[in-house]
């Protein structure tokens, strides 16, 4: 499921599953297409890592407001691939691009279990 | 002499880049600058030699927080630059669906980006660790706003359904009726939001604006009426030029407005409520005097009341054109390939947004001109900055930040609008 603009959003599909997997871009100073993996259900999310708005909900705003009202999912698996260019234009770099497909391929291979 | 300096380079609980700088010498405030740094967007530009049917949907992407607000004003105006006036139920339509904006908008800013600052506290995840039950009425109240995006609009951002001339699609009798009970609940609900908001402590402030807004004789206008002022202005939106003007700073990226007199003036729902209050509904009035709002308010900090009692009315409207609701049928009036220049203004959440259009005779864009909300409260903003830190020079550097931002998000900024936030800098010297 794609879901774009409102974080705030994220917190009502939380409580159509038992166990989700979120994929966003990161801002962290690692090299571009660099892939990280949070499990947040463990813990909070490093709210700038994903930080994209100084007025909407994040991810991680969503996640934790989430888990302050007790609303996260028993699973929830956070995966961040860091961008390279947040300027405006079309496309993925070719870093970044090769990454997601990879990422991708490899939650295809892991969804099994879920 | 103490030289002191606040500065804030990335505002943040506001729409888009900006920052603020304060320089005092002494007990002297001698700089007080807004600066809007988010990149220029030249919509205007990229508008021309397009197809006016296509101006809505390009000048909806300028916000993602007030899309209808861009819709409407820019349809509108395409519409009276072509000569063509939608039905009543075409119109009755854009309101509620108008209403959802208002919805989404002012409960996002006003529980989840404002609140904060009257409760001491960072952010809505902080509320909602300290009261999870507000933080859920406002996520539904959100919702609902979503919903009637959804349902009128075809999503909840930046909708599909919307044309020059109407809609698409006529959203089917069943399909409003269905939203009818949730719309009843959310009046209820923003009712009660608005009334806990009230046992915050407001920092005193006032001053004798110069409130413009749209004006009505019948309703509480949203996408309808002329524009007027406290002072006695009443024009048609065609008059906005003549009235008001656009200049370029060089430390902002958006034009800031002002009266041609020069004038600094206010947009926005302290605007509205002070020139329309008697247009409210009983109820959304009741709340506003539970609320202890008199039928003007003029300390900026009580606009997150008056915000709410808006979303109020905003539920109370929606439900009540509900029920009147009749399929629009054509569901959109034709636009003919006709020249002519067209002007409309509408009322984004944050205040009047006007746009101007002129036409050729294929139809296509030939000029475009656009005033967006924030661009107009910037002179405004400076100045209810430049008041506070004089009233308040005796508070730390940090105290002192907090009361600035929380001044600015008074106003609910949208940068990303007006450039078509912050960044804090005080300095003592």
């Amino acid at each position: 499921m794609e879901h774009g603009a409102d974080g705030a959003g994220l917190i009502e599909l939380f409580a159509t599953a038992p166990a989700v997997v979120l994929i966003d871009a990161t801002r962290s100073g690692a090299a571009p297409g660099t892939v990280q993996q949070f499990d947040a259900a463990a813990g909070p999310l490093q709210a700038d890592l994903f930080h994209y708005s100084t007025h909407r909900f994040g991810l991680a705003e969503a996640v934790e407001t989430a888990r302050a009202l007790g609303d996260l999912p028993a699973r929830l698996v956070v995966w961040g691939i860091e961008g390279a260019d947040f300027g405006p234009g079309e496309g993925l770099s070719a870093s970044v691009d090769m990454a997601a497909r990879a990422l991708v391929t490899r939650l295809k291979e892991e969804m099994g279990p879920w | 002499m103490t030289e002191r300096v606040i500065e804030v380079n990335e505002l943040a609980r506001v729409e888009g880049e900006g920052a603020l700088y304060v320089r005092l010498n002494g007990r002297q405030v001698e700089r007080v600058e807004f600066k809007i740094h988010e990149p220029p967007r030249f919509f205007e530009a990229l508008l021309r030699g397009r197809d006016a049917m296509e101006v809505p949907d390009i000048t909806s992407r300028i916000c993602g927080i007030c899309p209808i607000a861009y819709i409407m004003s820019s349809s509108q105006a395409v519409e009276d630059a072509t000569g063509v006036a939608v039905t009543p139920d075409i119109h009755a339509l854009r309101r509620m669906l108008y209403c959802g904006e208002w919805i989404q908008s002012h409960v996002l800013h006003a529980a989840m980006l404002h609140a904060p600052d009257f409760l001491n506290l960072h952010d809505a995840i902080a509320i909602a660790q300290v009261n999870p039950d507000l933080v859920k009425k406002a996520l539904r109240l959100k919702k609902a706003g979503n919903m009637l995006m959804e349902v009128i609009g075809g999503r909840a951002v930046h909708p599909v359904n919307t044309r020059v001339g109407g809609f698409y699609k006529a959203p089917s009798r069943q399909a409003i009726a269905a939203m009818i009970p949730e719309l009843d609940w959310g009046a209820q609900a923003a009712r009660e939001v608005a009334l806990a908001f009230a046992g915050f402590t407001f920092p005193q402030d006032e001053t004798d604006y110069i409130f413009v807004s749209l004006i009505h004789d019948t309703l509480y206008p949203i996408c309808e009426g002329r524009i007027g002022s406290n002072r006695g202005l009443d024009i048609p939106a065609s008059g906005f030029n003549d009235h008001f003007v656009e200049e370029h700073v060089a430390r902002s990226n958006a034009l800031q407005g002002r009266m041609r007199d020069g004038s600094p003036y206010l947009v926005g729902p302290l605007a509205r409520y002070a020139n329309n209050y008697h247009l409210l509904s009983e109820a959304a009035r009741q709340t506003a005097r539970d609320c202890g709002l008199g039928e003007v308010e003029r300390n900026p900090y009580k606009s997150i009341l008056v915000r709410m009692v808006e979303v109020q009315y905003a539920f109370e409207e929606a439900a009540r054109l509900a029920r009147a609701y009749q399929e629009p049928s054509p569901a959109f009036i034709e636009i003919p390939h006709r020249a002519g220049v067209g002007h409309a203004c509408t009322e984004a959440p944050r205040g009047i947004c006007y746009h101007r259009y002129e036409v050729d005779a294929q139809r296509r864009v030939v000029m475009a001109q656009i005033v967006p909300p924030t661009s107009q409260n910037q002179p405004q903003i400076e100045a209810d900055l430049a008041r506070v830190v004089a009233a308040n020079l005796d508070m730390d550097d940090a105290a002192l930040q907090w009361r600035c931002e929380q001044t600015i998000r008074n106003y609910d900024p949208c940068i990303s609008c007006a450039t078509h936030f912050l960044k804090l800098t005080v300095e003592r010297v």
